[in-house]
């Protein structure tokens, strides 16, 4: 591990332009960049702590019922705030139960976002695969059990953030400071398909941070729910997570939905044709499960990953309904 | 000179007399019904607050002045020709004070070392490790047991094959026994490689002065290090002290020098000053050792009334590079059959080498042979539990399954209806063995100091389940003190040998030197006492740090008092393990049961409670005691669920050597557990006290693996147990 | 029936083993005075303290069964 200094900016535009130098890094948690220095995933020669910036650790509400997550907001924080609980539960939920208490105690919203994948061929530091320069995804022809079902190619990591897709699914913007200036992006905009860069998640290139998170109020009738399937119940990742976000009409029917898959792809997975089998049907539970087979309908899974298919039909066809606020009785 | 006496030994189901011949120096044997006053009280390991405030001095924690910091490298490639060994550049890295080539000609593992450094900083090390060049001719390699057997397969060993001798253990016949069965089965069953993950890792710091070697070293055998240390570097023994005041873990994987050990003594010497070398996580997880994995062919019959009449393994199992991966033993000990077979044979790869781990073989062959019972019970239409007793050959295991199956409530969970839900809930009941009856060869001293206390010295190490705290219990209950004023002095090989901590030894042949050597110290005592009260030593009695004559009560001096009286600045006496006595039994019962829950849509399996009925002969302290087995449980709920090593096909090298990757369980994955104990009096040895590391792994995970097979109503006969596994056997992947 | 594969309680030392013959009961001694190498053990994991892994200096896995007399690199126990 190669030696490094730790500086301080002065203000975020400082920040940005001190990051803008390839042998930098950006400091804020430090939970994931010390296990990509101790990987050899990056060698900086400068830590840019971003913690020394005052006002970025704080959730404040947005006029209209929305919400302002600073970048350096902790994830126990964000977990715990009654003002993200009452109004955006599956985001509490997501954060909740990433990592473990100790970790979530560290660890910062923007940092859970920019987290590298957890891929046990990228990780190791013996192995140079497609992400780091290499030319061959390990996981196509190897141990593959942990990879992409969907959107997969030409490397298959899953994208490691919990909070992803719930923010995806609440629609929200990041603010990214540059040294050319400040931009506002849809998250949805924020990750990078492998199919343009396998060696990048998302559009943080030298110089830009996130500087603010923006979470628009949900529909008041909307109802969210946040699901996961992991093998181990303490500190492990998920196979699958899902969002779902319900709205119903008095009828039952459903006038607003968004379905949003973590752990299946290389981005946090949104869900088009299943919520366009839910907008403007009842729902009921046979519904949710055609909803949740449209999900996965695109599915290509490897060769150990198969298994992954059925638990994310399943977690969508819970999680839609759990967020309609509906009972999954079998028929 | 020795006596015959006539002991009351056995348990709660049954007492007989045994007449055994003692030595004149050791005490009686206890036996059943004996009143004690410190043994058998739940007591907090004495060193429970210096490890839970971190001022325990592990071998991690040792710092020396001048100390350096070492570190290995390691091949990449899982088999390699080594064509050449640069060290010059690391040599040269500013701090860096050693380096070795230890490469030799082949390697044959990810992970094999290949060289090791030493510098003033663990970084440097680290640092100077990437400037070593090493000139690797990669060669074709077999990472899968499948591959390795092929007959064009490569070659692990160039000389010989890939699939070593079988070994075969055989009594009767077994065609006959099947030929006669009224319902028989077969099936393969699988378990990978489980690696040993102490939280400890291997290492040592060592330090030389002339030709005087002393080792501080993560070990389960402080004086096996020492004899190895001894001849490696040709030394006289007396000339290498092996300190292990703490140690983070070793299940089976720490006997001896290791290379570990052996570089980090090599590079001090080298260096001239102290080296500490404690190995990082992934090493451990690549070269320090693992549990074979296995495949096992069981072919087993019962009559129409469920009396065993065959049992038959065939396996292969893999050790990587090493060997010893058989899983017999439960086939040959748990279940009456007269027909038994079983046929092991070890496959070689390029992989990581196997050793010792918790119960060698056990867990594996207990998993198959248990789930093939309870298929079998299936087709005869018995109850799994019944099925069990009817074969049982353990009186002990038998009132075991009576306590376990009440608390447990067997008979209402098995008629229970199942949900109509995804989750589905299962239980499951396997039987378990072992033999902790200890081995020869300690010795113990007791010293009383004049200030009132008495320190047991005993060359032995805890290797985590309260060894401190049993050897002064039992110290204690000799000499008649409260517990507060004995301690135990271990964990250095200047003190009295003992043996290392493994195969469940160290509590059975620890505690009778421990007791013979305060039942001298009593006697030097008590000749101390006699002239100050009047009495006669032999009719002096102490209890509670209190001596007075039996014929005189009422005149009496504290233990306290006495000590001052010492001429010295101590009284010591020795004490030794004697050979066993016949005694009782010589083998342990115990059984476990488990429930679980399955979401049979996600194919995710928790376990939600164990019950665990185990025997140890006397049990010392409950509350360790149940430590222990709250252990092997967790334990055998990771190698259930969750671990396993695995290896990349395409490149032969572990992707899971990290605490994230290879997952052990946490505490939300730990079920509830409740713990009995069935007392058995066996008189072995002057306490009677039996080893329980390894007892209580045997059946953890075959319990798990029949709980949810009776859950989802499908077997899945491959560890570990998941969810793509689960699902596929429900016809869902 | 039960084999007790954990600690032989003779001692048996039906052939000669290699000084640097390791396995865990190796550092266990019978009331004779002799190592515990069990030759029909399946499960002991044998390794060499000259390599300190499971061959030997000749490049051979190691065992109870070939680490003899008849083998280049033995070494006598004392």
């Amino acid at each position: 591990m190669k030696r490094f200094a730790i500086i301080a900016p002065a203000d975020s535009s400082s920040a940005a332009r001190m990051l803008a130098e390839p042998h930098r890094a950006a400091l804020a948690g430090g939970v994931d960049l010390l296990d990509t220095l101790k990987q050899n995933l990056a060698a900086p020669d400068e830590l840019v702590n971003l913690k020394a910036l005052g006002g970025l650790d704080r959730i404040e509400r947005a006029p209209g019922g929305g919400l302002r997550i600073g970048p350096l907001v902790k994830l126990s924080q964000l977990a715990a705030a009654p003002d993200v609980r009452a109004r955006h539960a599956a985001l509490a939920d997501a954060a909740n139960a990433a990592a473990t208490p100790q970790i979530r105690n560290l660890a910062t919203v923007a940092g859970n976002l920019a987290q590298r994948p957890r891929c046990w061929y990228f990780r190791n530091p013996d192995i140079v695969c497609l992400k780091k320069g290499g030319t061959k995804c390990y996981a196509v022809a190897g141990l593959n059990r942990y990879h992409a079902i969907l959107g997969g190619g030409p490397s298959f990591i899953v994208h490691p953030s919990n909070l992803a897709p719930a923010l995806v699914a609440y629609d929200a913007t990041l603010t990214i400071l540059a040294p050319d200036g400040e931009r506002q992006l849809a998250i949805a905009d924020f990750f990078t398909p492998p199919t343009i860069d396998p060696r990048r998640e998302n559009i943080l290139t030298p110089g830009r941070i996130i500087t603010a998170i923006e979470v628009p109020a949900p529909l008041a009738n909307a109802g969210a729910a946040w699901l996961e399937a992991r093998e181990k119940q303490s500190f492990d990742w998920p196979l699958v997570s899902v969002v779902a976000i319900i709205a119903l009409n008095h009828a039952g029917v459903v006038e607003y939905a968004r379905v949003v898959m973590g752990a299946v792809a290389p981005i946090p997975w949104r869900a088009p044709a299943a919520e366009k089998i839910l907008l403007g049907a009842r729902l009921d539970r046979d519904l949710a499960t055609r909803a949740a087979a449209a999900a996965l309908a695109g599915a290509a899974p490897l060769a150990h990953n198969g298994y992954k298919v059925p638990i994310a039909k399943a977690l969508v066809r819970r999680a839609i309904l759990r967020a309609a606020n509906l009972a999954d009785e079998p028929a | 000179m020795a006596r015959r006496v006539t002991l009351t030994l056995g348990f709660a189901g049954g007492t007989r007399e045994v007449a055994v011949v003692i030595p004149d120096a050791e005490p009686t044997p206890w036996q059943w019904g004996e009143k004690f006053s410190v043994v058998g009280v739940p007591t907090p390991r004495a060193d429970g607050p210096l490890k839970a405030t971190g001022r325990a001095p592990y071998t991690y924690d040792v710092q020396l002045p001048g100390m350096l910091h070492g570190a290995i490298l390691r091949s990449p490639y899982p088999h390699a020709r080594v064509r050449g060994v640069d060290l010059s550049a690391a040599r040269k890295l500013d701090g860096v004070r050693a380096a070795l080539d230890r490469s030799g000609a082949t390697v044959r593992f990810a992970g094999q070392e290949v060289a090791a450094v030493a510098a003033t900083s663990p970084e440097i090390a680290r640092d100077a490790l990437a400037l070593i060049r090493v000139d690797y001719a990669p060669m074709p390699f077999v990472a899968a047991m499948d591959e390795a057997m092929r007959p064009d397969a490569a070659l692990v060993f160039e000389r010989g094959s890939n699939v070593a001798a079988p070994i075969v253990n055989a009594v009767g016949n077994v065609a006959a026994g099947l030929e006669t069965a009224a319902a028989t089965h077969e099936a393969v069953y699988t378990t990978p490689v489980q690696t040993h993950v102490s939280l400890e890792t291997h290492g040592a710091v060592a330090s030389w002065r002339g030709d005087a070697l002393t080792v501080w070293c993560s070990t389960q055998g402080i004086f096996g290090v020492r004899d190895d240390l001894a001849v490696h570097f040709s030394l006289p023994p007396e000339n290498v002290r092996v300190i292990t005041a703490y140690l983070g873990g070793g299940f089976g994987s720490k006997f001896g020098a290791g290379h570990e050990v052996i570089f980090a003594a090599e590079l001090a010497r080298m260096a001239g000053a102290p080296v500490k070398l404690m190995l990082p996580r992934a090493d451990e997880h690549l070269a320090t050792g693992n549990r074979p994995s296995s495949s096992q062919r069981v072919r087993i019959g019962a009559a129409r009334d469920g009396a065993l009449t065959a049992i038959e393994l065939v396996q292969h199992g893999s050790g990587g590079i090493g060997g010893g991966s058989g899983s017999s033993g439960p086939y040959l000990t748990l279940y009456r059959c007269a027909n038994l077979r079983t046929e092991e044979r070890n496959v070689y790869l390029n992989a990581g080498p196997s050793s010792a781990m918790r119960a060698p073989g056990w867990p594996q062959g207990c998993f198959a042979l248990e789930l093939a019972i309870d298929e079998l019970a299936r087709k005869l239409g018995i109850d799994r539990l019944e099925l069990r007793r009817r074969n049982n050959p353990s009186p002990v295991r038998a009132l075991e399954f009576e306590i376990g199956a009440r608390a447990f409530r067997w008979n209402d969970r098995s008629r229970a209806p199942q949900s109509r839900g995804p989750l589905k809930r299962g239980i499951g009941v396997a039987s378990a063995a072992w033999h902790g009856i200890g081995a020869s060869g300690p010795q113990a001293q007791c010293v009383a100091l004049r200030d009132g206390r008495v320190q047991v010295r005993i060359g032995t190490q805890d290797i985590g389940t309260g060894t401190r705290t049993i050897i002064a219990m039992v110290a204690a209950e000799e000499l008649g003190l409260p517990l507060d004023r004995v301690t135990a002095e271990i964990g250095d090989t200047r003190y009295l040998f003992s043996l290392p901590s493994g195969g469940s030894l160290t509590a059975p042949s620890t505690t009778p030197a421990v007791r013979q050597a305060a039942a001298h110290l009593k006697r030097k005592l008590m000749r101390l006492a006699a002239p100050l009260l009047g009495a006669d030593s032999d009719d002096l009695i102490i209890r509670g740090g209190v001596i007075s004559a039996r014929a005189a009560p009422n005149r009496s001096l504290t233990f306290a008092e006495l000590c001052r009286r010492i001429p010295g600045d101590s009284l010591a006496a020795d004490g030794e393990h004697v050979p066993n006595y016949a005694g009782y039994s010589l083998t342990q019962a115990g059984c476990q049961f488990a429930g679980v829950e399955v979401d049979c849509e996600t194919g995710i399996v928790r376990v939600t409670d164990f019950v665990a009925v185990h025997d140890a002969g006397v049990i010392v302290d409950p509350l360790t005691a149940r430590s222990q087995v709250n252990g092997g449980i967790i334990m055998g709920v990771g190698f259930a669920l969750f671990e396993e090593r695995r290896i990349d096909p395409q490149l032969g090298v572990m992707v899971n050597p990290t605490m994230d990757d290879y997952k052990l369980p946490g505490i939300l994955d730990t079920p509830e557990i409740q713990v009995f104990f069935v007392e058995v009096a066996n008189g072995i040895t002057n306490t009677g006290v039996l080893g329980l590391g390894e007892a209580v792994h045997v059946a953890a995970t075959a319990a798990i693996g029949c709980a949810v097979a009776d859950a989802i109503g499908a077997p899945v006969r491959d560890l570990p147990l998941t969810p793509d596994r689960v699902l596929a056997a429900l016809g869902q992947a | 029936m039960a084999r007790e594969p954990i600690i032989p309680t003779s001692a048996a030392p039906a052939a000669q083993f290699c000084a640097l013959l390791r396995t865990k009961f190796s550092y266990f001694r019978a009331p004779g005075g002799a190592r515990l190498i069990d030759p029909a053990s399946a499960t002991a994991c044998y390794s060499c303290l000259r390599t300190q892994r499971p061959f030997g200096p000749d490049d051979r896995p190691v065992d109870a069964a070939s680490c003899g007399l008849a083998r280049s690199c033995f070494v006598a126990e004392d």
